[in-house]
């Protein structure tokens, strides 16, 4: 039996206006990660890497072409369903952490649970914390963090409530190269476990050494490395 | 530094938001304390200016103490050798409905050719060929609906006179509210010939008038009447300029909570530039430019915006002044170039020293702004003991000083140590409510609050010092109104009053009335002022009335005793505090035949007059100053009968009178009672706005701050409904701790203001009673301006894909 897809994009053309000048950042895009699957995607500085993410993610909308997450088409998802999707089927790491400051480790952490209106399960966050390294920080606030820190919570507050999906945007974009394997083998541990597809924007070779796949994406379209 | 202020003024034109409410913030504190200074500057020298458009600047008055002088004397020193151009002048205080006017009455071919005043050949003979006929401008004109030749209806001392409107002059701002007259025409009226209220006589003529002007005459120049003036209505300006600066102070807090928003914003470049070699020196130069560059503009915008708001705020005290002070303040404000320039350097220099703490943290920014954050607490007990020590400062100079401006510096003291302690209370509040909320999207959003001290600690201590002040002043004004109704409801003894449309009440005229059936018993009331200028009000007492006399001080029964039989005299409680005296010191009266010693027999509350007044017993005082008149009569009934019936059997004994029912007094005391307050409820609603400014600016930069935090709560999944309701929650939070800080410091205004300001003020003392309405009034308000603050900025964020901002970023 087939793995049931957890991403599918089809055609998926993105346009920003640019000094007066349209860019085709992506050109009809088809991209299918099934679940547990794990796709590096890399490619240029500018080349759309982000933008693809944003467009999975239903953060942003695509000029043309179709976007499925977990099997909800989000174009003929209304915005609030599409925001509870993202919130109960999605998982997000950015690049620079972008974690709440005004919000401790264990509070950022706990975010996904609450805004999922689930209860929070003490001994399943302990287990994760403990796993990424960061159960002695969880009463700090994110300023007080170095970078690789700050990223193991935000792999953390991304992976906390089991999403289907793990977007990542760079993860080790910010960090040095030591942490960066560090960050990079906690993703393999992590998501080894559990059913959840990773779709990670890179531009560290290492990262697909992690990966079923690695693509490149390059003038608008993904290719095969 | 021209890279840095270039720098600068890119990022200022990257946040126009913040840059118009920080100019805003002060221009709106400015503009209370321009519209403040520039109104008491009216209530002391404008006074004069009508003196000024009759006879020059800084004209002389010759005065005689009796408030009268035979025109014989005018005419005995026009024709002496080296006479200067004399201006007989006969003034009286004219009611039109509500409004108080002032007649003055004078020799229109005496006034120079009148140029000051637009009375040309052609008004001049308007003036003295129409019957009664007065000249008015064209804003009294308005303010009373008159045109050319309308008559109209004034009471002068009780009685009821018709004036025509002989011309409307174009110019003459300074007879605003005032009936010029001939004096030939007014004598006939007032039935006051051969007399003068006094002679305006040029600047320069003092020598001459010392030398020529008979004995018991004397000369008053522009500055002592100016004096006079100023004296007479300390307290209320001195509590006018106190709320004016706490506006300021407010203001303040705005440009402080701008300023140090804009900070935070750069702290990253201002890492790097020092990163890069820029001194310490040149980061706070650049700080201390833009504070500059945005207090100084700020504060001309609240120059000009405060010369608009001096003549509303004029408008709101005129008549008090005239109801509590006979006096009839012009309506023209004169803006100085002296003013404008203290003001707007006392606003410059107050924002450099209120962003001190601003330049402290921005010399501490390490270079390249690599160190890792810190938690906020660094240096917040100093700031506390600080606050403290003000505190402890202000409340013992209330305690140690015994003038108004003591209390009024203490309490400002106080004030000050009270806000700098309400950012660390507002956090403790926050924190306390959060509790339990703690799993809720309320609670999250307060938990993010607790962290943005900085941020908000501006808009909490403007936000709860300008609640206090509010409502601390509306509770003073409701429990003073309470006492004011009860002090009324206790002096009106009488069923009804009497007083008459025309003429005098006579002792014929008061037999008249004491001897209708029906009526058990008269009292009459008769005030005198004395040349002194203190005022002596002659009482006939029926048994009942006397305990319309509330004794702060004295034992009542002796005191009756000795009031009736009158070897004594009592006084009101301003006056005791005014002049230091109490009971058992003696009070000096002279009469025309003699001088009277009386002692004090007792002390009583009187919130009629601040100045003060004595009491002495009416059938001595005619005794005394053989002053046969009564001002008014109160009527006791045998049975409470109905006052239209009344009215015509009084009537009919002399269709002059005119019966006021106790009731109706009752209504018009409390009437000016409001009226005299329209002005504290005025401030405190300027502060008010001035506060909401500091709040929307502090949720502003909250907000703006927090950009990229709601933009990735959104993407982490929190719906716009959600991302609303949180910056709802964090706003209406704001509020509602700031209105809980502000309850004791509003019961603290509220108690400093009653048993401290209003005694020294004033003179009178008041019961401290608490009254709720407006405490709650305030915690209403402040939840709607929360609610009403987070609207826009969360649908600003809410109405955004997170995509873009999270690009940005």
């Amino acid at each position: 039996m087939a793995a049931e897809s957890v991403l599918n994009l089809a055609g998926l053309t993105r346009r920003f206006v640019s000094g007066g000048e349209t860019i085709r950042v992506l050109d009809g895009l088809d991209l299918e990660v099934s679940a547990g699957e794990r796709v590096a995607i890399m490619g240029a500085s500018g080349s759309g890497k982000s933008t693809l993410l944003h467009l999975a993610a239903g953060m942003d909308r695509p000029d043309e072409g179709r976007v499925v997450v977990v099997g909800h088409d989000m174009a003929e998802t209304p915005e609030p369903r599409r925001t509870r999707l993202r919130a109960a089927a999605i998982g997000l790491v950015f690049q620079d952490f972008n974690l709440i400051d005004s919000l401790t480790v264990a509070e950022n952490i706990e975010l996904p649970m609450w805004l999922n209106r689930r209860p929070i399960d003490d001994e399943a966050t302990h287990r994760l914390t403990r796993e990424l390294g960061i159960d002695g920080l969880l009463e700090r606030l994110p300023g007080e963090l170095s970078g690789g820190e700050q990223q193991r919570v935000a792999i953390a507050r991304a992976l906390i409530h089991e999403p289907r999906l793990l977007l990542a945007d760079e993860p080790t974009g910010a960090l040095d190269q030591v942490t960066a394997a560090g960050v990079l083998d906690l993703f393999d541990q992590v998501t080894a476990g559990r059913d959840c597809a990773l779709v990670m924007v890179t531009h560290n070779p290492d990262a697909a050494r992690i990966c079923d796949r690695t693509l490149w994406l390059q003038q608008g379209r993904l290719e095969a490395g | 530094m021209r890279l840095l202020i270039q720098s600068s003024r890119r990022f200022f034109y990257r946040h126009p938001g913040q840059l118009l409410l920080a100019l805003i913030g002060i221009a709106a504190g400015v503009a209370v304390v321009t519209g403040v200074a520039l109104m008491r500057d009216v209530l002391v020298n404008a006074l004069d200016m009508a003196g000024e458009e009759l006879a020059g600047r800084d004209s002389l008055r010759v005065e005689h103490p009796s408030g009268r002088i035979d025109e014989s004397l005018l005419t005995d020193l026009a024709t002496r050798s080296g006479a200067p151009v004399l201006v007989p002048v006969i003034a009286a205080r004219a009611r039109f409905d509500d409004r108080v006017l002032e007649l003055l009455a004078t020799d229109p071919m005496s006034l120079g050719g009148g140029e000051g005043i637009g009375l040309g050949g052609d008004q001049i003979n308007a003036l003295m060929r129409t019957p009664a006929g007065v000249a008015v401008n064209t804003a009294t004109a308005q303010r009373l609906g008159l045109n050319e030749g309308d008559r109209f209806t004034v009471r002068i001392a009780g009685a009821e006179h018709e004036f025509e409107t002989a011309t409307i002059l174009a110019r003459g701002r300074a007879l605003d509210d005032r009936l010029l007259m001939d004096i030939a025409i007014a004598q006939d009226t007032l039935r006051r010939q051969g007399q003068l209220s006094w002679i305006e006589a040029p600047a320069g003529s003092r020598h001459w008038l010392e030398a020529e002007l008979p004995e018991g005459f004397r000369i008053e120049t522009a500055g002592e009447r100016r004096d006079a003036a100023a004296r007479l209505t300390e307290g209320m300006r001195a509590n006018l300029t106190a709320m004016s600066l706490l506006s300021l102070a407010v203001g303040l807090f705005v440009i402080y909570s701008v300023l140090s928003f804009l900070l935070v914003q750069r702290r990253r470049a201002f890492g790097m530039l020092r990163a890069v070699g820029v001194t310490r020196g040149q980061v706070t130069g650049l700080l201390a430019m833009e504070t500059f560059i945005l207090a100084g503009l700020g504060a001309l915008l609240g120059l000009v915006l405060g010369t608009v708001l001096a003549d509303q705020l004029l408008e709101l005290v005129r008549q008090p002044i005239s109801e509590l002070y006979r006096l009839v303040p012009a309506a023209e404000t004169r803006p100085s170039g002296a003013l404008y320039l203290s003001i707007w350097t006392l606003a410059v220099v107050l924002s450099q020293a209120s962003t001190l703490a601003v330049w402290q943290e921005a010399r501490r920014i390490p270079p390249g702004q690599l160190v890792r954050q810190e938690r906020e607490s660094r240096g917040r007990s100093a700031l506390h003991l600080a606050a403290v020590g003000l505190l402890l400062a202000g409340v013992a100079i209330i305690m140690l000083s015994a003038g108004l401006a003591g209390a009024l510096a203490g309490l400002f003291l106080a004030l000050m140590g009270c806000a700098v302690l309400t950012p660390s209370l507002g956090m403790l509040l926050l924190r306390l409510m959060r509790l339990p909320l703690r799993k809720t999207l309320a609670g999250r959003a307060l938990a993010m609050l607790t962290t943005s001290r900085r941020r908000i600690a501006p808009a909490v201590a403007a936000l709860s010092l300008a609640l206090a002040l509010s409502a601390g002043i509306g509770m003073m004004v409701l429990g003073f109104r309470v006492t004011v109704d009860d002090w009324v409801d206790r002096l009106l003894r009488a069923e009804a009053y009497v007083t008459v449309s025309q003429g005098v009440i006579d002792t014929a005229l008061t037999e008249q009335i004491g001897s209708l059936e029906g009526i058990v018993a008269l009292s009459s009331a008769r005030q005198h002022r004395l040349p002194d200028g203190r005022v002596l009000i002659a009482y006939d007492l029926p048994a009942d009335a006397w305990d319309g006399f509330e004794l702060v001080d004295g034992e009542s029964d002796s005191a009756r005793e000795a009031f009736m039989s009158g070897e004594a005299a009592l006084v009101t409680e301003p006056f005791a505090r005014r002049r230091d005296k109490g009971v058992g010191d003696d009070i000096t009266i002279d009469t025309p035949e003699r001088r009277l010693a009386l002692p004090i027999a007792a002390v009583y509350r009187d919130y009629g007059s601040d100045q003060g007044a004595i009491a002495v017993d009416a059938v001595h005082y005619r005794e005394w100053f053989d002053d046969q008149v009564r001002d008014s009569l109160g009527l006791y009934f045998e049975e409470p009968g109905e006052m239209d019936r009344w009215r015509e059997r009084l009537q009919a004994v002399d269709e002059r009178i005119v019966l006021t029912s106790r009731e109706q007094v009752r209504n018009q005391t409390l009437a000016v009672f409001d009226r005299t307050f329209r002005i504290s409820w005025a401030l405190a609603v300027l502060v008010g706005i001035i506060a909401l400014i500091a709040l929307v600016s502090a949720l502003l930069a909250l907000g703006l701050e927090r950009r990229r935090d709601h933009a990735t709560l959104r993407a982490l999944g929190m719906t716009r409904r959600g991302v609303t309701g949180l910056v709802v929650s964090q706003t209406t939070g704001l509020a509602a701790a700031s209105a809980l800080i502000a309850v004791p410091l509003a019961i603290a205004i509220h108690t400093g203001l009653t048993l401290v300001v209003q005694p020294r003020a004033f003179g009178w003392s008041l019961p401290l009673s608490l009254p709720v309405t407006p405490l709650v009034a305030m915690g209403l308000l402040a939840l709607a301006t929360g609610l009403l603050a987070g609207i826009y900025p969360a649908w600003r964020i809410a109405s955004r894909d997170p995509s873009p901002e999270l690009r940005s970023h």
